[in-house]
């Protein structure tokens, strides 16, 4: 019963997580709310962001401590926590870096088609998790 | 046998149908797209409900948010339900039996009312919302989606006995002629 109830948080905490950094992707790329600064809508995001972040590692770690070795044993879960970082690492440096007065708008285009097929990669490595069959 | 259910099974035994349910690979795919859609579309969604209930994005008017994402709301939607129906037609009868499946549409169908219900005080409006209006609208709009999200998380979790009830179906079958 625990199980699921935390996968639901783990869920809630991605479309938050996910969902507000593909916004400001959305507005990089032209598509959302051009009249908009993407710096100002960025921090409209930023926040939400946080509260995803907190909500999916904290579900994650949980669920990930039900049974440690399946997971880190299992090629899915490698890759989802690859990518992960390599996501982390790229919002809180390059694509931040694209909201601020300087950066060109191809330059922007191009770090919110990397965010989002980042942000991608993560959700799919989730979802592979359960097809993959690690080592017995 | 009811209607729908002979539809389900009719369903579930296409060639294409049954082929996605037992690749290995291109079902994971259409589920990670299907959450994928969640997490980038949905968060328009969570967007927009949030300035409804005034916590984001408060310099702009309620109506400017809503238009604004209207449309990835909508692409989005079209996305994460193409998907939807290629898995449910892939397990129809399996589903037919989920209760978790059952409650998700009916979710999915009150959502469909409260746009209806609110559209001309909130979503299509000529002036930006009453504000009471408007948080009632986003409340019920991300309590409605947290209720579709948990559903969808169950359907997984049921498995319906099917040879069972194909064994009892076979029984009361043979009974009769």
């Amino acid at each position: 019963m625990i199980f699921p109830v935390l996968e639901c948080f783990h869920i809630l905490g991605f479309i938050l997580l996910a969902g507000s950094i593909a916004l400001v992707d959305f507005r990089l790329l032209g598509a959302v709310m051009r009249d908009q600064g993407t710096a100002e809508l960025s921090g409209d995001a930023a926040p939400w962001t946080l509260i995803g972040l907190a909500l999916v590692l904290t579900s994650g770690a949980l669920l990930f401590s039900s049974d440690p070795d399946h997971y880190y044993l299992n090629v899915a879960f490698q890759f989802k926590m690859g990518a992960l970082l390599l996501a982390l690492a790229f919002h809180y440096t390059i694509h931040s870096r694209m909201l601020k007065p300087g950066a060109t708008a191809g330059a922007g285009k191009l770090a919110a088609c990397l965010s989002l097929a980042l942000w991608a990669s993560v959700i799919g490595g989730g979802i592979f998790i359960g097809f993959v069959n690690g080592p017995q | 046998m009811t209607p729908l259910l002979t539809f389900a099974q009719w369903v579930q035994f296409t060639d294409w149908a049954a082929a996605l349910r037992y690749s290995a690979i291109v079902y994971p795919v259409v589920l990670t797209l299907h959450l994928v859609g969640i997490a980038f579309f949905g968060g328009m969604v969570v967007f927009t409900d949030l300035r409804l209930l005034g916590l984001t994005m408060r310099r702009l008017p309620v109506s400017r948010v809503i238009a604004a994402l209207r449309i990835p709301k909508h692409i989005g939607f079209a996305i994460v339900a193409g998907c939807g129906i290629l898995m449910a037609s892939s397990k129809a009868e399996e589903y037919y039996y989920n209760p978790f499946f059952w409650a998700k549409m009916s979710l999915l169908a009150l959502i469909a009312v409260h746009g209806l219900a609110f559209r001309r005080s909130v979503y299509r409006g000529q002036l930006d919302p009453a504000p009471s209006q408007a948080k009632l609208a986003g409340a019920l709009s991300l309590l409605l989606w947290t209720g579709v999200m948990i559903c969808g998380r169950g359907i997984g979790y049921v498995e319906p006995p099917l040879e069972k009830l194909h064994a009892l179906i076979w029984q009361w079958f043979s009974h009769l002629t």
